[in-house]
């Protein structure tokens, strides 16, 4: 991205934030983004390369 | 036969009645439409109930296929809807001010394949703001619904219009959609069989949504039988639900009134991320005597990766919802709800980073335990910990040994299997303090017909299914 300073990259990515979070809202539940931080720094599951979004892939047959 | 009794039978006993001669359309009508006179300014199941001239029109005219034979397996059986999917010519809110006088012109997918198969849409029912985040179904902007078996309960949410409208006889069967529990904790909150099949078997357009990776579409019955038939019927490729490309055709399961589980390998989930109470843990054990004398081999599986679940989930369902409601929420904010706006707020914080090494997680996850259910036929857990919680009456001046129901812990035992993509049924399995009970059955992906093997001859040798509220002493 070369032109582009990290002060320019911050007015661009500001610029996409058009939704505030009330204060008293993000201290009642930020214990949430806690858990989905922390939860997903400390995860066990091994995640390769090649691992893609569920997304990408899902069940498609009957097991009898 | 009274009929009243009628409309305890399973749908397809009642359209036989119905082709016998021995009952009419309008005989069920009746019951249903005296019931919601009764009930309904106590239970507040509805937003809207159609106009009794239509719903008559409706019945005359299934009574006239009837008579020349048309074998359409839900032809005059009076069917609710939940507030958040499309019927036509039907207001549609979505339990929100987003979309005042919003009437659609077509049904959504699955009130299309219901009303082509003869149900009469009786009307749409009360949901928590979007069907979002919320087990009370207590509308900011319409207000609650109470639980027909005690109405100073909650009947669990967010499909808890559709839940109370079943329960008190306000109709023969509903939808629901379940992206955490959904339509299965009501089940469990009301009495009732609440079921949610794999993710994919039916199609959400014409629906408003939640999350893309979560939501399914339900349906909430008195029996599994009905839950069955209904299930098959709303299954099939959505042309406009991309989820649904490729997805298997269901068949139309074949039961059998000789119950026997010989062979069946059940495992309790050993490991729950949440305890369940006395009652609810009583009647859990009851319930795998129950399973065991049916012929069950019923043993302990510990899951792995509970937590990470925990976490992942959270993750896409903040983002998706997020990103649901972006548009709405910067322009027309004033319209939410307290409760749905700040989930909606707070998942702007979740980063595109976060939100898609969830769903990396949820492959491998989803793999991982898929494989380890392959060794069994289910898994079975309470579908909630505890039974319908007490209203919390912010007003009342005594309230501090009540608790506003926390969310997270009701939903515990179900948000797993909707991560998962897994179906799952919720029924009746026993009563505390005269309020009812839910087992949670799932099993692997497209394996809904095991599902529904164990649970019918589970409702065979009970009666929990049964029982009906003691509306008229509340």
């Amino acid at each position: 991205m070369a032109g582009l300073d990290p002060a320019s990259i911050s007015t661009m990515i500001m610029s996409f934030e058009r939704v505030e979070i009330d204060p008293q809202t993000f201290e009642k539940l930020s214990p949430l983004l806690d858990i989905v931080a922390t939860g997903l720094n400390t995860s066990t599951v091994e995640l390769k390369p090649e691992t893609e979004p569920c997304f990408m892939k899902l069940p498609r047959s009957f097991n009898k | 036969m009274k009929k009243s009794e009628a409309m305890d039978k399973p749908i397809n006993e009642i359209a036989l009645l119905f082709s016998e001669g021995s009952l009419e359309p309008n005989d069920i009508l009746d019951v249903v439409l005296e019931n919601i006179r009764r009930n309904e300014s106590r239970v507040h199941a509805y937003l809207f109930v159609e106009n009794e001239t239509v719903l008559r029109a409706e019945a005359d005219s299934a009574t006239l296929e009837i008579k020349r034979k048309n074998p359409l397996p839900l032809l005059g059986i009076p069917f609710a809807v939940k507030d958040n999917t499309f019927v036509a010519g039907m207001p549609c809110t979505g339990g929100s001010r987003l979309f005042p006088g919003f009437v659609p012109r077509h049904d959504s997918f699955a009130v299309s394949k219901l009303r082509r198969n003869g149900a009469i849409i009786l009307g749409k029912t009360n949901l928590d703001e979007m069907a979002a985040f919320g087990v009370e179904t207590n509308n900011p902007h319409f207000g609650r619904t109470f639980n027909p078996w005690n109405l100073r309960h909650i009947p669990g949410g967010s499909s808890g219009g559709s839940a109370a409208a079943v329960s008190s006889g306000e109709a023969i069967a509903s939808s629901g959609t379940d992206t955490g529990g959904s339509v299965r904790i009501p089940a469990s909150f009301c009495g009732l069989t609440g079921m949610k099949p794999t993710y994919g078997a039916i199609g959400r357009s014409g629906s408003f949504g939640m999350s893309w990776s979560l939501d399914h579409f339900g349906c909430l019955t008195r029996d599994v039988r009905s839950a069955a038939l209904l299930t098959k019927i709303m299954s099939g490729e959505d042309q406009s639900d991309s989820s649904t490309f490729g997805s298997p055709q269901m068949g139309q399961h074949q039961f059998s009134d000789s119950p026997d589980l010989k062979g069946v390998r059940i495992c309790k989930l050993a490991n729950p991320l949440v305890e369940s109470n006395a009652e609810v843990s009583r009647a859990f054990e009851e319930s795998v005597g129950v399973l065991t004398q049916l012929g069950a081999n019923v043993g302990d599986l510990k899951l792995p990766y509970l937590e990470d679940i925990k976490s992942a989930i959270f993750a896409i369902a903040l983002a998706e919802t997020a990103a649901y409601h972006e548009e709405w929420l910067r322009t027309k904010p004033d319209l939410y709800g307290g409760n749905l706006k700040s989930f909606v707020e707070l998942g702007h914080a979740i980063l595109a980073t976060q939100y898609l090494k969830a769903q990396r997680q949820k492959s491998v996850i989803t793999e991982r335990i898929a494989g380890e259910l392959s060794k069994f036929d289910a898994l079975i857990v309470p579908t909630a910990p505890s039974t319908a919680p007490e209203i919390y009456d912010e007003q009342a001046l005594n309230y501090s040994d009540k608790q506003d129901p926390n969310f997270e812990e009701l939903t515990e035992n179900t948000y797993p299997i909707n991560f998962l993509g897994l179906p799952a049924i919720s029924i009746p399995n026993g009563f505390a303090d005269g309020l009812p009970i839910g087992l949670q059955i799932a099993s692997g992906h497209w394996r809904e017909t095991t599902i529904y093997k164990i649970a019918d001859a589970f409702q065979q040798v009970t009666d929990h299914h049964r029982r009906r509220p003691p509306l008229d002493q509340n």
